[in-house]
């Protein structure tokens, strides 16, 4: 008992020492390490443009990778303003290294974010209002479903690109089962029982029987007629959606979420593993899924559902064709789109904020829309014939299709709530603790949506991320 | 009596014949458990040298056509390779060193050397083993990045300090110091050697074994830390390999034969330095003092 | 209690002994201050912060973090909020340490058991088996990953299965399965606990094994009577060691799912607070109160598990004195 005090008292004499010996040490990392040289007002106290080093966080695979440390290139040649561009992993753990960054005041100039983060950073105050860029014409105008608001209407982010989700397909497993293509207009989609009838006609035991035959044993599966390579967020909720149901109606005023039809709906995509038995398990998480679809179509699946990313690993693949998700009341699909973000802590707001018109700009990222991996974020370039061109060449034709229709039809994409929900965040925290439940068909989607829907409904309302 | 004596004889012969058989299918089973332990890594090993079409093929592929180094060079341009490489060695390094020369200190004096709540300070250092890490995360986290450390020094720290997990070795090299008879030091005392010339002349050429085990394990809990690497390390800049590994495996274009490469890659040094020490290892273990 | 007392040949003078014992005292702080201070600053100052923080709500601001004292409402937060995922992350990470512990322990010492006879590949063996303990966690959660995974994407256990009339098995997407994942990975990368079990195997005395042999005693016996009192020591601190570290799992979770899936089944306790303490935002106090909870139930355990070894005065796993048996 006695000691008690007199080793606090110690410890405390000892953490002091240990931060004065740290000081030392501290310089010592910081020169070898790095990371924080480029923000120190140290090396351009009072210099020219020309020695401003701008950070930019971002996250993205290797063909991101190339293109943004290109574009980086690009940008520091034309104007001579450098980027020091990090990458970091596209697992959703993105969050976590802005959340450090922000406690040791270290944040980039400028950063991907995640589309359910923007908000939370937002109502921090930490995001720097670009709507003048708007404005003074710096930026055209962009899709309105990857232009991001706050609640007070300014603009706080711009989507790099757009995403859709869409329904790819290997041809050749199409034709040995004699089962059409599925369409790439949305006008034609297949309906949810057309739909699970060819699934089904796709999905083999393996004794050859096909989940349509009557002798078709299920635990026995081989090749699946349809899969989906992520099962979280917008992979999940285009399925309320297309069934009339939506999380949050998308002027934000009401809430959907607890409608019967939503449950409906994602029920059905829950039923495609557990009742239908024409795909494999999945849960709600980024990585449950397959991998990348082309590699999922090359092995058992003739289907997969997964976002218009992937179109970049087609790579030439002619087996390989894009389609139209099912539609169950409507036909839908969901985008999604990162958004870049300037912060209002960096010391060169000016200069991040002409870097941000300048990577926003679809002629910038050709190299990536090109492949496909990205979408163009601006309206124009899906319907002004010679921009259209630039971008599709060199994608299978019925992607193009697809994606056009998509885009050219009223209401055929529904914006992710993640760009206008306030509460998005911890509504999908709620949401994820339960939903693997009826995902893996413990429980019907009904009777997980009666448990939480009061509890997500009333975060809904308070209107607010924390 | 001599009748039974004979058959007791006869049943302990056959059951020595008996023992033989069951000695034999023992042996026969834990060779089928080793094929069934390395198989895994046979398997690490399959992927990095097989293409893409292969990686995940059905039928599997067991053997590479050909062997395909291309996955390495593809897998290498994907994460900064020398940069992260640099970031290990110079984490691990500095973490070994560190490890060595406390842990070998505390245990010497531990050991050896008497001074006043000496049990006291040993037990608290040694629970600290059975100290879950979560409870001094945050404000370990705060302090360092008050002091500007939340990076490559937060991982190394603790190592001067026999924290993060090397009470263990405290431990072990007490065991080792206490085998030591105390008539060497005593006799060097009486030369007018001094606490220090004892640890260093005499000590230590005799634990070496001990260090080697120590500095061995230090390696490879280092270089295959995770989840304060997660913590402290924030671009990719200052990334270690195996979080460039983690990288590249979260992407959404994974390609797992270059994944494969990569693990491979991270997993070497581990391998090597196991394959050296493994005579240290074992018998490292077998000296010290876990045993109690 | 001092060995040395016991080791030495003839007492050491009572004067010599207090005449060096300042300077000895002196040295001995010094060697062991970085022990010394590594406790006070790495555990014990962060365990009280950690208390300290526990009372509060804190939210992070750029460069910097605001406090507000809350009292208990952390604690009340954990056991009786319904979005308190505190019981569920404690329940699965206590159901995988417990069961982790049983298999790893029985599995070692009967693989021990096994390569405890002499035989040629004995010591190859005995590096297959220690092998995959130095592969990092990471690369074996991706290659498992790859063995384990759906029979559509090419896993290959499942594949093989289907060929043999066997129905392939969910191991990552099933709630229950993903733990039979976790158990063969941990089973996997046990090797230091098999070597350590073979080398206490060795001082098991040969004489007493053969006296039972001969008492007509079978291999149970011998087990029961000889073996097991050698190396229960050593058993015990294995035991302790690996409650430890299963009770801190994390790198397979995150690997396999980002989000402690499937059904949350892998939202285990590290996983739990670093997600509180990193990801997201004004939950550091109840992160740092539910750290504080863990380490409670931990200490209970391990005290229970001292209880029950017998060995709360003279633990001899601590190692004070080498038992004669």
């Amino acid at each position: 008992m006695k000691f008690g005090k007199r080793k606090l008292v110690m410890s405390l004499a000892l953490t002091m020492a240990l931060s004065s010996l740290a000081g030392c040490s501290g310089n010592g990392g910081n020169e070898s390490g790095g990371n924080a040289a480029p923000a120190s007002p140290a090396g351009n106290g009072g210099e020219a443009t020309k020695d401003i080093t701008l950070e930019l966080l971002y996250w993205g695979d290797d063909v991101q990778k190339k293109l943004v440390e290109a574009t980086a290139e690009k940008y520091t040649a034309e104007t001579g303003v450098k980027i020091n561009a990090q990458v970091l992993p596209a697992d959703g753990s993105f969050d976590t290294f802005i959340q450090t960054r922000l406690e040791s005041g270290e944040l980039p100039d400028i950063s991907y974010m995640g589309e359910g983060d923007i908000q939370k950073y937002n109502e921090m105050g930490i995001l720097e209002d670009i709507t003048d860029l708007m404005t003074n014409g710096s930026i055209p105008e962009k899709l309105p479903a990857i232009t991001i608001h706050s609640p007070e209407q300014k603009v706080i982010g711009v989507g790099l690109s757009n995403q859709m989700e869409l329904l790819f397909y290997s041809k050749s497993k199409f034709d040995a089962a004699g089962v059409p293509y599925p369409p790439s207009k949305v006008e034609e989609a297949w309906d949810w029982d057309t739909f699970l009838a060819n699934a089904k006609k796709l999905t083999t035991d393996t004794k050859g029987n096909t989940a349509a035959d009557s002798g078709f044993d299920a635990s026995m599966t081989e090749n699946y007629g349809i899969g989906v390579t992520a099962g979280r967020e917008f992979h999940h909720f285009w399925a309320a959606y297309a069934n009339g149901g939506g999380v949050v109606s998308p002027d934000g005023a009401e809430f959907q979420w607890d409608s019967p039809k939503s449950a409906e709906g994602i029920q059905r995509l829950a039923d495609l593993a557990n009742k239908d038995k024409v795909s494999s398990a999945f849960t709600y998480t980024w990585n449950s899924g397959i991998g990348s679809a082309v590699d999922a179509l090359s092995g058992g699946y003739a289907m997969v559902i997964s976002g218009s990313w992937d179109l970049a690993n087609i790579n030439g693949n002619e087996d390989i064709g894009v389609g139209v998700l099912p539609k169950m009341e409507k036909a839908v699909t969901m985008n999604c789109g990162a958004p870049l973000v300037v912060y209002n802590t960096s010391k060169h707001k000016e200069e991040a904020k002409k870097f941000y018109a300048y990577m926003v700009n679809p002629e910038n990222s050709l190299e990536l829309l090109k492949t496909g991996a990205w979408l163009p974020n601006q309206a124009d370039w899906y319907t002004d014939a010679a921009l259209v061109e630039k971008w599709t060449a060199d994608l299978p034709e019925s992607a193009k299709e697809t994606i056009l229709s998509y885009a050219t039809t009223k209401d055929a994409i529904v914006q992710w709530p993640a760009y206008y929900v306030p509460a998005y965040l911890k509504m999908n925290t709620e949401y994820e603790k339960s939903i693997d439940q009826a995902l893996s068909g413990q429980k019907s989607v009904k009777d997980v949506y009666d448990s939480i829907m009061p509890a997500i409904k009333q975060l809904w309302e308070s209107g607010k991320v924390s | 009596m001599a009748a039974s004596q004979t058959l007791h004889y006869a049943s302990i012969k056959k059951a020595k014949n008996k023992t033989k058989a069951i000695n034999a299918g023992l042996i026969l089973l834990s060779c089928l458990l080793g094929v069934v332990f390395a198989f895994p890594l046979y398997w690490l090993l399959r992927g990095a040298f097989v293409n893409h079409s292969e990686i995940l093929a059905r039928p599997p592929v067991f053997f590479p056509g050909q062997l395909n180094m291309d996955n390495f060079k593809l897998g290498l341009e994907r994460i900064q390779f020398l940069r992260q490489l640099w970031n290990s060695v110079s984490i691990v390094v500095p973490y070994v060193i560190g490890t060595v020369l406390t842990t070998s200190f505390a245990g010497y004096a531990f050991a050896k050397l008497r001074f006043p709540l000496r049990g006291m300070w040993f037990v608290l250092v040694i629970s600290t083993m059975m100290l879950p890490s979560a409870v001094t995360l945050l404000p370990q986290y705060s302090m360092y990045t008050s002091m500007g450390l939340a990076g490559k020094p937060a991982l190394i720290i603790p190592a001067f300090f026999c924290a993060g997990g090397n009470a263990y070795f405290v431990f072990l090299l007490r065991q080792f110091f206490m085998t030591i008879p105390v008539e060497l030091s005593e006799a060097a005392k009486i030369d007018g050697a001094g606490y220090f010339r004892i640890y260093s002349r005499i000590m230590l050429p005799l634990i070496r074994p001990a260090m080697i085990v120590v500095a061995l394990f230090s390696f490879i809990n280092c270089w295959n830390e995770f989840f304060y690497t997660m913590i402290y390390l924030k671009s990719e800049a200052d990334y270690t390999l195996p979080m460039g590994l983690y990288i590249v495996n979260g992407m959404r274009i994974p390609n797992y034969e270059q994944v494969m490469a990569l693990a491979l890659i991270v997993t070497a040094p581990c391998l090597v330095f196991f394959l050296i020490g493994n005579k240290y290892f074992v018998e490292g273990i077998t000296l010290t003092g876990i045993k109690g | 209690m001092n060995p040395e007392s016991k080791t030495g040949t003839a007492p050491v003078p009572v004067k010599k002994q207090i005449a060096g014992s300042s300077k000895e005292a002196v040295a001995g702080y010094l060697f062991a201050a970085p022990a010394i201070l590594g406790f006070l600053i790495l555990t014990l100052y962060p365990m009280l912060a950690s208390l300290y923080y526990s009372f509060h709500k804190i939210t992070i601001m750029s460069g910097s973090q605001v406090m507000e004292w809350i009292g208990l409402d952390n604690f009340r937060y954990i056991f009786t909020n319904t979005s308190s995922e505190f019981k569920k992350s404690i329940t699965v990470t206590l159901l995988y340490a417990f069961i982790n512990v049983a298999l790893v322990i029985g599995f070692c010492l009967i693989v021990a058991l096994l390569l405890n006879r002499k035989f040629i590949g004995r010591n190859m063996l005995r590096a297959i088996f220690f092998l995959p303990s130095v592969v990092p966690m990471l690369a074996t959660t991706i290659v498992w990953q790859m063995l384990l995974q759906n029979q559509a994407k090419g896993g290959l256990l499942n594949w093989l299965m289907l060929q043999l009339g066997v129905a392939p098995v969910d191991f990552l997407n099933d709630p229950v399965r993903i733990f039979e994942t976790l158990f063969i990975m941990s089973l996997w990368t046990c090797g230091g606990t098999i070597v350590v079990f073979i080398a206490t195997l060795q001082d098991v005395p040969g004489e007493l094994l053969e006296a039972i042999e001969m008492d007509g005693g079978n291999a149970w016996h011998k087990f029961l009577k000889v073996t097991y009192p050698t190396i229960k020591p050593v058993l015990f601190f294995q035991l302790i060691m690996c409650m430890m570290t299963s009770i801190q799992i994390y790198t397979q979770s995150v690997v396999l799912s980002r989000n402690g899936g499937p059904d949350r089944m892998t939202y285990f306790i590290n996983v739990m607070i670093y997600d509180h303490s990193f990801v997201q935002t004004g939950m550091r106090g109840l992160a740092s109160a539910e750290a504080w909870v863990v380490f409670l139930i931990t200490m209970l355990i391990t005290g229970v598990l001292f209880y029950f070894q017998g060995a709360f005065k003279k633990d001899d796993s601590m190692g004070k004195r080498k038992r004669v048996r």
